[in-house]
C-alpha cells in the first residue's frame, strides 16, 4: 500500500484539492501541499496535481526532463491519464523553458473556454521579472516575479479564453489564470 | 459546536417512519416477496431496469417494493444506486441479430426467413378482466414449444440487399455516454439514442403519438420488433478474447420510413431505430419514430416546427428523473424569493396608486 | 427503526467519503478550477444521479461533495435558516458520509452550503459557500435553446437581457425581477446568482471568500472568486436598489438584515423577523450584553 501516492486517498485527495481551491482562488498567494509518494524528478506540488485531478479522461503532456518511464508508469498506473502531444494536453507539465513556446497548447473555444490547457511548472531558474498582478481573487495588487511576462499579458488579453498556470516548488503552489492582470514594473533584472 | 437537532429533523423522521408502515400496509396480509415482484409484475420491472439504466432484475424488484410502486420513484432508486457503482468496462456491442427471440414480428412482410412469432404479447387479448385471476393457485401451462433454432435475420436486411434502405454506415467513433459527459447541442445521435433509451414512457409515447398525427409525420411503418435474449461479451485482454458475462433480455424496433430523395439521392427508405433494455416494446416503438423525426437534418427534410423534431427540447425533457425533481422541487420552502415578491407588488402598486390620484 | 439505523451504519462503510467516488469527484475538481479561472462562466459537467431529487440541490451536493475535507465545519442553509427541513436533510447527510463537524455560526463554518440566501454575517478569506442553482443560465427565460444562449455568451451579447430590463421599467417604472437578479461577473459575463433576493446581491461583489455554484441538473458549475468585481445590471438612470420589508426584526430588533414576513393571527396581522436565524441569534445575544 505505501507505493500508492496517497496513503488515504479520499482523505489525501480532498486536502490537496483544498490548498488548489485556494490556490486558484487567490492568484499569486503561495499555499501548501502535503508529501506523497512520487517520482523523484517529479515535485510534491507538481505530483499532487497530477494525482489530484487527472482520470483517464485527461490527456497529459509531458516536457522532456519528465518524459521519463519512471513518471509515465507511475501517472497511468495512478490515474490512466493518456500521455499526449502539445496540442490535446489537458494538463501540461515542465520547466518553464521547455515548454515555450506557448502557441502549441489549448485556449479553448469561444463557447466552452474551459477547454484549455492547464500548464504546470516546476520551479527552476529562469530569469524573472518583477511584476504587479491584479484582478478576480487580488485584493491589493500583489508583487510576484514572473518569467517572459509578456507571454502571461499576452494570455490574459486572449481573456475568456487562454491557458492557467500553477507554479510548483516542492511542497508549494502559486496560480496565474487566465483572467490576472499583469504589469511589469521592472523589464530587466 | 453541536449538533443542531430542530423541529426539522424531527418532522423527517416521524415522516419517514410513518411512510414505511404505511408501506408495509396491514401487517396480516404476508409481506410481498422481492421474487413475487421480480417474477409476477416483470413489465413493472423492466420498464424500472430500462429507465433506471441498470440491468438487475432483483435490485429492480427492490425498489419497486421500496416505492410503494411509484415506478418513477423506483427508477429515481435504481439511478441513484447506479451512480456509486465503478465502472470496471465496456462490453463489446450486443448483436441483435444473433437474438434468441421470445417474439419478433414484421408489419411489413408477410412471410419472413425464421418465421413471424407472436410470443407472450398483450396484442389480440380481449381487454377484460380475467376474474379467474382471483383464484390464489393458478399455474396456467402454455402448451407450444417456446424457442426453435430458427435463424432470425434481421427483416430490413433483406431491403438492404436491394439498396432500397438507406445504409447505416458505422462511423467507427465510440459511442458517447451521456452518463460521464454532459450533453451540449447539436449532439450526435448516440447520444440521443442513449437518452431515449432512458427517457420516460410516457412522454416518448405522447411524442411519438404526434408524429402520428401530423407533427412531424413520417410514416412508420415496424419493419420489425423482435424481443428476445442476448449475450454480453467482454474482451479480456489477459486472455486475448472475449467471455460471456451476462444475458440479458432486449427489445428492439427498426420502423421503416419514406423517404423522398433528393437532387443527389434517389428515393429510399430509411430508418428509426428502438432498443430497451427489458420486454418494453411500446418504448421501444415510441423511441424508433422518435429517433426517425430527429434525423430531419440528416436526411435534408424540412424542420416544421414539431416538438418531436426539436432534439434540445426532447433530449432535455424526457428524463422522468429530472423533470420529477425539478417539478417536485416547488414543494420546498421559497419564503425568501416569495417574500422578495411581495415587497417588488406592493411598491409597484403603491407607485401606480399616487400615478392614478394624479 | 432498528432497521434503518442498521443500514445507516452501512452507507458509510459502503460509500466513499463525502459519498462520491474519487473519479467522479476529480471530474468536478476539473470543472470547479476551470469555473475559478473564468470567474462567472457555466462550465458543463456530467452531474450524477444523487440520492436527493434534481431541484433539490443536488448540484450543490455534489460541489460540497468534492470539496469537503475532514477538518471542515460545516453549515447549511436554506431560506437563510438551519432547521429548514432540506437544509437538514443535506447536513445529516453529510455528516452521515463524511463525519464532518456542523455549526449554525456562519463564523465558525468553513463551508457553508445554501440555498436562496447569503448569510448576514461578513464571510471572510478562504470560506466557501456553495450555492445550490435551479437554472444556472441568466438568459434561459429570453431564450430557452442552450444553442443559443451560449452562442449569445460567447459574444458577450447581452441586448435582449438589457430590452427586457428596460420594457419592465417602461411598463412598470420599476424592473420586475425580485430575486435572481442577474449579475455581470468581473465584467464578462452575465451570471445567475442563483434565486436570492437581490437584497443579497451587494454581498457577491469584492467578497473575500470563494463562492461556488452548482446545478445538478442543469449539469452547470460556475464560480465568483473572492475580490472579483459582480455588478447587477442596471441602468444609468435607473440604478440597482437593493430591496427588503422596511420592518424591524420581532425578535431581536434588526433593520439591516432581511426580513421573512409571517402571518401571526386569524385576522392576517403580519409580524417581521430575520431570514437569517443565526444573524437573529446573534443579534439577540448581542442586545442582552448591552442591557447587562
Ligand atoms: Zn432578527
Amino acid at each position: 500500500m505505501e507505493n500508492y501516492p496517497f496513503s488515504e486517498n479520499s482523505i489525501n485527495s480532498s486536502i490537496a484539492f483544498r490548498s488548489l481551491v485556494n490556490a486558484t482562488s487567490y492568484p499569486g498567494r503561495t499555499f501548501q501541499i502535503n508529501k506523497l509518494n512520487k517520482p523523484s524528478v517529479l515535485s510534491n506540488a507538481a505530483a499532487t496535481i497530477l494525482i489530484t485531478l487527472c482520470d483517464n479522461e485527461s490527456n497529459v503532456y509531458l516536457s522532456k526532463e519528465y518524459n521519463t518511464d519512471e513518471v509515465r508508469n507511475w501517472l497511468i498506473f495512478n490515474t490512466g491519464a493518456i500521455i499526449s502531444n502539445k496540442k490535446n494536453a489537458d494538463f501540461v507539465i515542465g520547466t518553464w523553458k521547455s515548454l515555450l513556446p506557448l502557441n502549441d497548447f489549448k485556449i479553448g473555444v469561444p463557447e466552452y473556454p474551459e477547454r484549455s490547457a492547464t500548464l504546470i511548472i516546476e520551479e527552476t531558474k529562469y530569469k524573472k521579472v518583477k511584476c504587479n498582478i491584479d484582478g478576480p481573487g487580488i485584493k491589493n495588487k500583489l508583487n510576484i516575479d514572473l518569467p517572459n511576462p509578456e507571454l502571461f499579458i499576452e494570455n490574459n488579453n486572449l481573456y475568456p479564453l487562454g491557458l492557467d498556470f500553477y507554479f510548483t516548488n516542492d511542497l508549494e503552489i502559486l496560480s496565474i489564470p487566465r483572467s490576472t492582470k499583469i504589469n511589469i514594473i521592472k523589464s530587466e533584472l | 459546536m453541536y449538533v443542531a437537532v430542530k423541529g426539522g429533523e424531527v418532522a423527517i423522521d416521524n415522516a419517514h417512519s410513518w411512510m414505511s408502515e404505511i408501506r408495509r400496509g396491514d401487517t396480516s396480509i404476508p409481506n410481498i416477496s422481492l421474487d413475487q415482484i421480480s417474477e409476477q409484475l416483470t413489465l413493472g420491472v423492466d420498464r424500472v431496469m430500462s429507465e433506471g439504466s441498470l440491468y438487475d432484475k432483483d435490485l429492480a424488484a427492490l425498489a419497486i417494493k421500496q416505492s410503494r410502486g411509484d415506478l418513477i420513484e423506483a427508477i429515481f432508486l435504481l439511478r441513484a444506486y447506479r451512480t456509486t457503482l465503478t465502472r470496471f468496462s465496456y462490453s463489446k456491442p450486443v448483436n441483435t441479430a444473433n437474438m434468441t427471440c421470445l417474439r419478433r414480428i414484421s408489419a411489413t412482410f408477410k412471410d419472413i426467413p425464421g418465421g413471424q412469432k407472436l410470443g407472450p404479447t398483450f396484442d389480440y387479448t380481449h381487454r377484460l378482466l380475467d376474474f379467474k385471476l382471483l383464484a390464489e393457485n393458478e399455474a396456467p401451462i402454455s402448451p407450444k414449444k417456446k424457442y426453435n433454432d430458427n435463424k432470425m435475420p434481421h427483416v430490413l436486411s433483406f431491403l438492404n440487399q436491394e439498396d432500397l434502405m438507406q445504409n447505416e454506415k458505422d462511423n467507427n467513433l465510440d459511442p458517447i455516454d451521456i452518463t460521464r459527459e454532459p450533453i451540449s447541442y447539436p449532439t450526435s445521435r448516440s447520444a440521443r439514442l442513449q437518452a431515449l433509451s432512458r427517457g420516460d414512457e410516457g412522454f416518448l409515447l405522447g411524442l411519438a403519438y404526434s408524429t402520428q398525427r401530423g407533427y412531424a409525420r413520417n410514416h412508420a411503418f415496424v419493419g420489425e420488433l423482435r424481443i428476445g435474449i442476448v449475450d454480453i461479451e467482454l474482451y479480456i485482454p489477459e486472455l486475448g478474447f472475449e467471455i460471456n458475462v451476462a444475458e440479458i433480455i432486449l427489445t428492439e424496433c427498426e420502423t421503416v420510413n419514406q423517404f423522398q430523395g433528393s437532387k443527389i439521392e434517389p428515393p429510399q427508405f430509411t430508418r428509426g431505430y428502438g432498443l430497451v433494455f427489458g420486454q418494453t416494446e411500446r418504448k421501444a416503438l415510441a423511441m424508433a419514430l422518435i429517433d426517425r423525426a430527429l434525423r430531419w437534418k440528416e436526411l435534408g427534410e424540412d424542420y416544421s416546427g414539431a416538438p418531436a423534431q426539436d432534439e434540445e427540447f426532447v433530449i432535455s425533457h424526457c428524463d422522468n428523473i429530472q423533470a420529477t425533481g425539478f417539478l417536485e422541487h416547488i414543494k420546498l420552502p421559497h419564503y425568501v424569493d416569495f417574500q422578495s415578491e411581495l415587497e417588488l407588488i406592493r411598491k409597484i402598486r403603491a407607485d401606480a396608486k399616487v400615478n392614478m390620484k394624479r | 427503526m432498528n432497521e434503518m439505523s442498521k443500514n445507516e451504519n452501512l452507507d458509510i462503510q459502503i460509500y466513499n467519503f463525502a459519498y462520491l467516488d474519487e473519479n467522479t469527484k476529480r471530474m468536478i475538481r476539473r470543472a470547479l478550477l476551470k469555473a475559478l479561472c473564468i470567474p462567472g462562466y457555466q462550465v458543463p459537467f456530467s452531474s450524477r444521479e444523487m440520492p436527493m431529487p434534481y431541484g433539490w440541490g443536488t448540484g450543490g451536493i455534489q460541489v460540497t461533495s468534492a470539496c469537503l475535507i475532514p477538518k471542515d465545519v460545516l453549515k447549511v442553509i436554506d431560506q437563510g435558516a438551519d432547521d429548514t427541513t432540506n437544509a437538514v436533510s443535506i447536513r445529516k447527510f453529510f455528516q452521515k458520509t463524511a463525519n464532518v463537524a456542523v455549526t449554525e455560526k456562519t463564523s465558525d463554518a468553513s463551508l457553508i452550503q445554501t440555498r436562496h440566501r447569503i448569510p448576514e454575517t461578513k464571510l471572510k478569506e478562504k470560506q466557501i459557500l456553495v450555492y445550490q442553482v435551479p437554472i444556472p443560465e441568466p438568459l434561459r427565460f429570453l431564450e430557452p435553446r442552450e444553442v443559443e444562449t451560449r452562442k449569445m455568451h460567447a459574444l458577450s451579447e447581452y441586448g435582449l437581457m438589457y430590452v427586457k430590463l428596460y420594457e419592465d421599467i417602461a411598463k412598470h417604472g420599476h424592473i420586475e425581477t425580485a430575486y435572481a437578479y442577474p449579475v455581470k461577473t468581473n465584467g464578462n459575463y452575465v451570471t445567475d446568482p442563483s434565486p436570492i433576493p437581490k437584497f443579497d446581491n451587494p454581498k457577491m461583489n469584492n467578497s473575500p471568500a470563494i463562492q461556488l455554484f452548482g446545478a445538478g441538473r442543469e449539469q452547470r458549475i460556475y464560480a465568483i472568486p473572492p475580490y472579483t468585481n459582480v455588478k447587477s445590471l442596471d441602468f444609468e438612470d435607473y440604478p440597482f436598489e437593493a430591496m427588503k420589508a422596511n420592518f424591524k426584526c420581532s425578535i431581536c430588533g434588526s433593520s439591516d438584515s432581511y426580513l421573512d414576513e409571517i402571518i401571526v393571527s386569524d385576522d392576517g396581522k403580519r409580524s417581521y423577523i430575520c431570514s437569517d436565524t443565526d444573524y437573529c441569534k446573534e443579534q439577540t445575544k448581542l442586545n442582552s450584553k448591552k442591557e447587562d
